[in-house]
């Protein structure tokens, strides 16, 4: 049988530090538990407990003795005896020193979490590098959304596809519970194998069984709170929309912050199986769900998953007959940065915003390296007479680097804590700026390791240059006052200075370029006036009591001047592609959106009309007649004399164009304004706003005043 | 030296020392403590106490005979000295007079 020895190296350490006298009686002590630990907990662990231990015998009693006065920390301790000196002595250099690395390391922290935060979205999910989310391509018209039919087929017909899990927005839902009812939005349904894909934690309930039953829902603790307090939350029920009930099966912890997927409740998509006509007509038509893949693991080069994509694509041609549509598959983890795609349940990252910021926190601590050379290199002349001193009795030049190093990473340390401090102050309101939960997790290693090399790094850079410049010195010229700045030596520390004040210039710009930026968007005339104008999204219960509502504005001095629209012109992201008129060229394949509107819009809006009218109140037939903007009219190849009467159809029975409107915008401002069709239908309408010119400055704080009565079954949030 | 308290730890060391008698050396007192009260304690601190309890004169040590599973290394066995038992006595006397003159808090816990 082979002997089972301990780690050597860690007996050749305590061999080395150990006084001699004990040695053999720990070194026993230590291997007859090692012999114990390795029957017990097998070789690994307990030669890492080994270490351990022979770690925790660095204590005075077992050290060496004749170390405590040898010359070697007798230096050691001198270095730092006059480091403090220095520092203590010249209190304002030392303050602006440590203070300025402090706060260019504070800034560069906060940027590297946000940007950490930013990279690390998804990657929680253990088969990340497996999941990728199915969309739609029609041109330049690219959806995050696919019919609700493809996924299960697809992955019966398709053996890379392992499997499948569908996902839906459930709009507005109206919860109520203990006679309590709250309005949700952050509502998604789900197939049962969702958290296959999806690793949130659950505090409550079980994984496998929490999406099995139709008639249930999952809930995050935030929200398990909201509604019951402490109670315990397993089995209570919603009652959802007035329509249905669901019982509590599981509590998730609270999302993190990196995922795409924001939701406060999940419900299984077989409690609608049988009403949602998308899930039981099997559609590959209606584009409305998000179908998520875990490919096979082989499947992982590039031209494996577009071949993929050209089957799926291949598959859909066949089977519906069109070939206007592509089909691409996006990696889970680019969701977030590296997606464009329109009817996203994520709110988008930018990888340009990355990869500035990050640039700006090494800039930010370049920035502040350099000062720290600077200031430290401009007082070199005092430390001189040290320098030259040091060298006569002998020091060598390598010693002296290795001081003034130390020197620096002393400072750097004491720095560094001041950083964190800051940041730990910061943090909150940076969430608040930045719009996320960042937080630094002080019980991770991988944080503690980034943080030492952070230290280590600034240390070192900001430490170098002073240290090899004030080593340099020639000990007799110094003793004769002969000492002068090279020319090289000021030439360096000019482009220092230079490098610095670039540096800062092109920061300063930059804010001052997206300060105007800003300023431009707010100031920008969007085609309609937004001033004095209050919108409010329109309720089930609202929409179903339509006539009421519109007497009650009506009667209400605050509200007389309303209109009830189906979309707000500002982020219109949905259309149709089939709109005909007479003389459309072939090519012509756009998606054009639509806003239904009543006959106030363009006057509450302020929206200029060109030609034509607008919508009449009591006239019947406008219904079927459009109004167009500018840039529809140009699509048409018409101008403002010939269009009126033209013929459109918008994904249904032709209509004449009535009305001709200047553009405004609808989409957000970096998007170029697209054709739109305005029609007056009001089922289905969403929003209504209103204003009231007389009364500038109506703010949200009284408008209560003009809240209609019949928002009794509503809760306002 | 009299005057100085016996330390939390120290107290424990040297009361293992007692129970264990002849056997009384680094690991040995290390497993003994884990046994009595659960605690895990590193070799080390023991060794420290150690030294530090002979530095002041509560016990005092010798060189036992080498064994196999040491590697032929010789444990070194501790014995109380009768100041360390005085010590030991004393630290006990101290607490249960304490103890007594809290009627409310022993009957409780008994």
């Amino acid at each position: 049988m082979r002997i089972r020895r301990p780690p050597a190296l860690a007996d050749k350490f305590l061999l080395w530090f150990c006084k001699p006298e004990l040695l053999e009686e720990i070194q026993g002590d230590l291997h007859a538990h090692f012999e114990r630990n390795h029957q017990e907990d097998g070789s690994l662990k307990s030669r890492l407990k080994y270490w351990v231990q022979v770690l925790q015998f660095i204590r005075p009693f077992a050290i060496k003795s004749n170390w405590s006065n040898s010359n070697y920390i007798s230096m050691y301790i001198h270095y730092f005896k006059v480091a403090f000196r220095h520092l203590a002595r010249t209190k304002l250099y030392t303050f602006l020193n440590i203070v300025g690395l402090a706060i260019g390391m504070a800034c560069s922290m906060l940027i590297l979490l946000w940007v950490e935060n930013e990279l690390s979205y998804d990657r929680f999910n253990h088969d990340a590098e497996n999941i990728y989310r199915l969309t739609g391509h029609v041109n330049d018209f690219k959806a995050a959304v696919t019919p609700a039919g493809m996924g299960p087929d697809l992955q019966e017909m398709l053996p890379e596809i392992e499997s499948v899990v569908r996902v839906s927005k459930f709009n507005n839902g109206l919860f109520e519970t203990n006679n309590q009812i709250f309005e949700e939005d952050r509502i998604l349904m789900a197939d049962s194998n969702f958290f296959d894909f999806f690793n949130f934690k659950l505090l409550l309930g079980d994984q496998s069984s929490a999406l099995a039953n139709p008639n249930t829902i999952v809930m995050t603790s935030g929200m398990a709170k909201k509604y019951f307090g402490n109670d315990d939350p397993i089995g209570k029920i919603f009652k959802v929309n007035n329509t249905y009930d669901v019982s509590v099966v599981a509590i998730l912890e609270d999302l993190p912050s990196n995922s795409h997927l924001k939701f406060d409740f999940l419900i299984p998509l077989s409690t609608v199986a049988k009403t949602d006509q998308d899930l039981v007509t099997k559609t590959w038509d209606n584009f409305t769900y998000y179908n998520y893949f875990k490919l096979n693991y082989n499947l992982n080069s590039p031209e494996s998953i577009s071949t993929l994509e050209e089957k799926i694509t291949a598959i859909y041609w066949d089977r519906q007959e069109s070939n206007s549509i592509n089909f691409k598959l996006q990696p889970l983890t680019d969701i977030h940065l590296k997606s464009d795609l329109q009817i996203d349940l994520a709110e988008k990252g930018n990888m340009q915003y990355v990869t500035i910021f990050f640039m700006a926190a090494l800039f930010i601590l370049g920035i502040a390296c350099i000062n720290f050379m600077n200031l430290s290199t401009a007082r070199s002349i005092k430390r001189s007479k040290e320098v030259a001193l040091r060298k006569t009795i002998g020091a060598q030049r390598k010693q002296l680097i290795g001081q003034f190093l130390s020197e620096s990473i002393l400072l750097t340390i004491i720095s560094s804590a001041l950083a964190m401090l800051l940041v730990i102050v910061a943090l909150p309101h940076f969430n608040t700026i930045s719009g996320k939960e960042l937080s630094i997790d002080f019980l991770e290693s991988s944080f503690w390791i980034r943080f030492l090399l952070i230290i280590m790094a600034t240390g070192l850079i900001s430490g170098s240059y002073p240290a090899l410049f004030l080593s340099s010195f020639n000990p007799l010229k110094v003793m004769k006052g002969e000492l002068k700045h090279s020319f090289g030596n000021i030439a360096f520390r000019n482009i220092l200075v230079i490098t610095q004040f670039t540096i800062s210039g092109i920061l300063i710009v930059g804010t001052l370029v997206v300060y105007n930026q800003l300023n431009f968007i707010k100031g920008m005339n969007l085609g309609f006036n937004k001033e004095n104008l209050i919108t409010i999204p329109l309720r089930r219960e609202l929409r179903d009591k339509l006539k009421t509502l519109q007497n009650t504005l009506g009667q209400n001095p605050f509200t007389e001047e309303y209109s009830i629209i189906s979309d707000l012109p500002y982020d219109l992201t949905t259309g149709v592609v089939n709109v005909q008129w007479d003389g459309k060229p072939e090519n012509v394949n756009i998606v054009i959106p639509n806003i239904n509107i009543d006959d106030n819009f363009l006057d509450l809006f302020e929206i200029k009309i060109l030609a034509g009218k607008g919508f009449h109140k009591d006239l019947r037939s406008d219904e079927d007649s459009f109004i167009i903007n500018e840039t529809m009219m140009n699509l048409m190849g018409k101008d403002l004399r010939s269009i009126l009467g033209e013929k459109i159809s918008y994904n249904g029975p032709k209509g004449r164009v009535i009305g001709v409107v200047e553009d405004f915008n609808f989409k957000p401002l970096q998007y170029e304004i697209q054709p739109i069709v305005l029609r007056k239908r009001l089922p289905g309408c969403s929003y209504y706003g209103w204003t009231n010119p007389g009364l500038p400055g109506l703010t949200g704080t009284n408008t209560s005043r003009a809240k209609p009565k019949i928002s009794i079954f509503l809760p306002f949030p | 030296m009299g005057k100085e308290s016996l330390g939390e730890f120290e107290e424990l060391v040297l009361l293992m020392i007692a129970l264990l008698k002849e056997d009384a050396y680094g690991l040995g007192i290390c497993d003994e403590i884990k046994k009595q009260t659960g605690r895990t304690t590193a070799i080390g601190a023991v060794h420290a106490t150690l030294s530090r309890l002979e530095t002041k004169g509560l016990v005092e040590s010798s060189l036992g005979d080498p064994t196999k599973e040491r590697g032929g290394r010789r444990k070194r066995l501790f014995t109380l000295t009768a100041f360390g038992e005085k010590a030991l006595i004393q630290s006990r006397d101290t607490k249960v007079s304490i103890w007594t003159q809290i009627p409310e808090l022993s009957i409780k816990t008994v």
